[in-house]
């Protein structure tokens, strides 16, 4: 049967039926599909892990062993005071160790969220 | 059932594969099938391109804004892998070449049409197809291909009257 493919109307229905086909039904696609997909490495659960672990572990040491830190601490801490004196001199003394230890903390956790967050990404 | 959304949040928050596998299943066909208009009807080139794209969509997930339905944006993802897998090779001029000696194999109109749209550009091709196929509005498919609304209808219209001209040469060596 020879089609009027001047026609308008009928090259629209033409191209709707050639292009609106029947769906695509094979599972062995969305198989092959998922086959292909990235597998989590085999040690990406130590990246969850790891900043809890590495969190545990400083109070577990802090906690046994606070005597050593605190005396530690005292001890470097005239020599750190002095020094940090020396670099701002208007810096306060009376920074409770609080605010330190909060300071030491936040930088902890922004650290470890970019070093994190930076190999989930890969 | 679970919606797009849900499915999406679940392969987002919480890697789930299976909810991703339930969106290949629901998009497979449509996907399928519009490589295989783009590809002049080359099944295993289209499906390659549909595994390319749902793997793309898969690690690009995050991106999804949830704007657009899912649909278009998977198009729009499709629409590049489209152009990359011309770029790194010239497949399709290939199965531009074949169509004078394929056309001795039979006169299906549908296998004359599949050889005419490999003559329009690529553009066209996907203008016409996002059109026909997905039942698109050319402001739609000018959002989805990002060119502009005017060449969207021109890419139609001069698409429409090449196809025309090619379907009516194809007739008259036919007959």
């Amino acid at each position: 049967m020879k089609n009027d493919f001047n026609d308008v109307q009928n090259l629209d229905s033409l191209l709707e039926n050639f292009l609106q086909e029947a769906p695509i039904e094979d599972q062995d696609f969305s198989y092959r599909v998922m086959q292909s997909l990235p597998t989590p490495s085999r040690w990406s659960w130590m990246v969850d892990v790891l900043p809890s672990f590495l969190l545990s572990a400083i109070l577990f040491c802090g906690w046994h062993y606070h005597k050593i830190v605190v005396q530690s601490f005292f001890m470097y801490r005239a020599e750190f005071y002095g020094w940090l004196r020396d670099q701002v001199p208007s810096f306060s003394i009376s920074m409770s160790y609080g605010t330190l230890a909060g300071l030491a903390a936040l930088v902890f956790f922004i650290v470890m969220d970019k070093v994190t967050g930076e190999i989930h990404s890969k | 059932m679970s919606t797009d959304t849900e499915l999406i949040a679940r392969v987002l928050i919480e890697d789930d594969q299976q909810a991703f596998e339930t969106l290949v299943k629901k998009y497979q066909s449509p996907l399928r099938n519009f490589f295989r208009k783009m590809c002049g009807g080359d099944e295993n080139l289209a499906d390659d391109l549909a595994q390319e794209t749902f793997l793309k969509v898969y690690r690009g997930l995050g991106q999804y804004n949830g704007q657009a339905q899912f649909l278009t944006w998977l198009f729009a993802v499709a629409k590049n892998v489209f152009y990359e897998s011309l770029r790194r090779q010239d497949q399709f001029s290939e199965l531009e070449d074949v169509d004078d000696e394929g056309r001795e194999s039979g006169h299906d109109l549908n296998m004359d049409l599949s050889k005419c749209m490999m003559k329009l550009s690529p553009d066209e091709r996907l203008v016409l197809t996002l059109s026909y196929m997905e039942g698109l509005s050319q402001t739609e498919v000018a959002e989805l291909v990002e060119i502009p609304l005017g060449t969207v209808k021109t890419h139609a219209l001069r698409a429409k009257e090449k196809l025309k001209n090619y379907l009516i040469a194809y007739q008259s060596r036919s007959l």
